[in-house]
């Protein structure tokens, strides 16, 4: 009976893998998000391998060649004031954009985390410590503190990061928090506790996969903010120094000849809206793919 | 209490005495207190809810005690203190003649094998985001040192013990219809062959020939596996159908307990007789006949209780002693007990 034995196949599989295929199933008819995905597949991918695709080295002078048309002498994208390639110096300048959001991201993913999980789910007095710090560093307008910061420890990108990373903490904090209460609510939580579960295992096994969902589309949310604030903090002029580049100082650097040569402005300022688009509608697909309605039919 | 070590392995008889002592109860609770305590008024000031006042009962091996009462009764409370799931403020728990009541951390972990609970709702008491497998595994896991294809094999037994299929193993809850997933959630908590099975309003949630299906399951597995179960119900009709014994709960007291027969045939309680009255009979004219008992107002503020009996503001006999002194617990002729000033 072959239809017993195809169902027999699917019993079989390991319940990781099925899960796994679920959302797949679910991700695959998101067009956007999958093009979204793919951009930054590409644009990572080309961070990577820059050295390979680039046309000239990065800090390469040439001042007989300066603002130079994209196409002219074989500068793909043009050269700015300077004669340096614009072409590669976006790819070089695109590491260190994506660096410095996966940085902000990984700082506000350890720091906001754990304490939303305990915030959640010790509850009272922990929670309201927890929460009322949380509270404190949301007070803060996060580009005037990075501001601020940087002022007093020095112009460098990475100790913008951080303080970006400090700032969208509470986000993460408040988002795992909010998660872990409706979880704990749940009656599976309390049929672990009546089985003997351990307390750490009841939040690996049912607390952290409930959570990992809006986590995940929180991150990818985030990292397109991270992205722009970096841009916004190095067309200050506080981000990255000179001679490095990122899409920001870039487009600070090119904002000086925008009506001589424009394409100083927009490449860079195209890649930061195409990246961080990417990054949101990914997470919006992510969201949609993730999503716990379908499970929820009652 | 004494500890189980202390008691000879073998049980002394004096000579000459009847063969058998009573047996160990498999549950017992004594005095049974829970307090929650209510955050009420903007300064944070706390007020004291007994939920649970001075409960005693026992669940025999391979018994069935149906404890009924309103919502708001403390019958749910009592089912998850008795478990530990909620922190008891008084009296004792026995589990097999050993004393739980203050048992912590890694102690009551192990104990907890031996007591399972099915939940009302099984919507929510199965994670959603688990296959099946891996909910009805949570206790093995956690209790037993499986090797993996002693797992696999276990998993596919129980399954076929509840009237699924291995084949549903992989399945997420979802896919369920919500008796299937209490049969699922019976599963899971006969997983470790348990002692003990607390089942909180278990068919409450499903229609009516679902219901069934899921008692006649959960007497099955009582026949298989020798269970003891506490089933916590506000339906008499479903607790007449699988209890020996019931415990009729009201504002955090027992107010009357028996055998299954007696209790139904004649309550000693008039707050029993109200509870029974309410059960629809099957047959149209001794329902047009039968003369209906509609208790008046509402169940009084637990967290204000009144003196007496507690019954007094509701009960149609109440007396000047009702509402002055707590009635006793009197034998009832025919079984079990009742505290009512009537019978005293």
């Amino acid at each position: 009976m072959s239809a017993a034995t195809l169902d027999e196949r699917e019993a079989l599989e390991t319940p990781e893998l099925s899960a796994k295929a679920r959302f797949w199933r679910r991700f695959r008819r998101q067009v956007p998000a999958l093009l979204a995905l793919g951009w930054l597949a590409l644009v990572v991918l080309a961070s990577i391998i820059a050295p390979l695709l680039a046309t000239h080295p990065p800090l390469e002078q040439d001042l007989g060649a300066v603002l130079r048309a994209p196409g002219q002498d074989g500068h793909l994208l043009g050269s700015d004031d300077l004669g340096r390639d614009v072409y590669t110096r976006a790819l070089y300048a695109g590491r260190i954009s994506l660096v410095a959001a996966a940085q902000a991201v990984a700082v506000a993913i350890a720091l906001g985390v754990v304490p939303g999980l305990v915030a959640g789910y010790a509850g009272r007095r922990v929670d309201s410590v927890i929460m009322r710090i949380t509270d404190g560093v949301m007070c803060f307008p996060p580009l005037i503190l990075a501001i601020a910061f940087v002022g007093v420890l020095g112009p460098s990108l990475t100790n913008a990061m951080f303080v970006i990373g400090v700032i969208f903490a509470p986000r993460f904090v408040r988002l795992v928090r909010g998660s872990v209460l409706s979880v704990r609510q749940e009656t599976f939580i309390e049929a672990s506790r009546s089985i003997g579960t351990p307390t750490h295992r009841v939040i690996r096994r049912h607390v952290v996969p409930n959570v990992l969902s809006p986590l995940i589309v929180q991150i990818s949310l985030a990292a397109a903010m991270a992205m722009l604030a970096e841009a916004s903090l190095s067309f200050l002029g506080l981000g990255v120094q000179p001679p490095d580049a990122s899409w920001g100082s870039m487009i600070e650097r090119g904002f000086r000849y925008t009506a001589a040569a424009p394409w100083l402005t927009v490449f860079p300022g195209l890649l930061i809206a195409l990246t961080v688009l990417a990054f949101n509608v990914l997470g919006d697909g992510l969201r949609d793919s993730l999503g716990r309605e379908e499970r929820r039919a009652a | 209490m004494t500890p189980p070590a202390d008691r000879p392995a073998v049980p002394l008889r004096k000579p000459g005495a009847a063969v058998a002592d009573p047996p160990v109860p498999v549950a017992e609770v004594e005095g049974l207190d829970v307090e929650f305590r209510l955050r009420r008024g903007p300064l944070g000031g706390t007020v004291p809810l007994r939920a649970v006042r001075g409960v005693d009962l026992s669940i025999g091996e391979r018994e069935t005690v149906g404890l009924v009462g309103e919502s708001g009764s403390g019958k749910s409370t009592t089912g998850r203190a008795l478990l530990r799931l909620i922190e008891p403020t008084g009296g004792r728990i026995r589990l097999d003649g050993q004393d739980i009541t203050a048992l912590r951390g890694e102690a009551l972990r192990g104990v907890r094998r031996k007591m399972q609970m099915v939940f009302q709702d099984p919507y929510s008491s199965l994670d959603p985001a688990m296959v099946v497998a891996e909910s009805i595994a949570e206790p093995l896991d956690t209790h037993l040192d499986l090797t993996r294809e002693q797992r696999t094999a276990r998993l596919a037994e129980l399954m076929e013990h509840v009237g699924l299929s291995r084949r549903h193993l992989n399945r997420y809850p979802y896919e369920f219809s919500g008796g299937q997933r209490q049969r699922i959630a019976i599963a899971r908590a006969v997983a470790v062959n348990p002692r003990l099975v607390v089942c909180d309003e278990a068919v409450s949630a499903l229609d009516v020939s679902t219901q069934n299906q899921i008692l006649n399951l959960l007497e099955d597995i009582q026949a298989e596996f020798g269970i003891s179960y506490l089933f916590i119900a506000h339906d008499l009709a479903v607790v007449r159908h699988i209890a020996q014994r019931v415990a009729v709960m009201y504002l955090g007291e027992i107010v009357e307990t028996g055998p299954i027969d007696r209790l139904f045939d004649q309550p000693a309680h008039p707050y029993t007789e109200a509870l029974l009255s309410a059960v629809p009979l099957p047959s149209p004219r001794r329902q047009r006949e039968r003369e209906r008992i509609v208790l008046t107002g509402e169940m009084p503020d637990a967290t204000n209780p009144p003196p007496g009996c507690s019954f007094h503001t509701r009960c149609p006999y109440a007396m000047d002693v009702c509402r002055v002194e707590v009635p006793a617990e009197t034998p009832v002729e025919g079984g079990g007990s009742v505290r009512c000033h009537l019978r005293g």
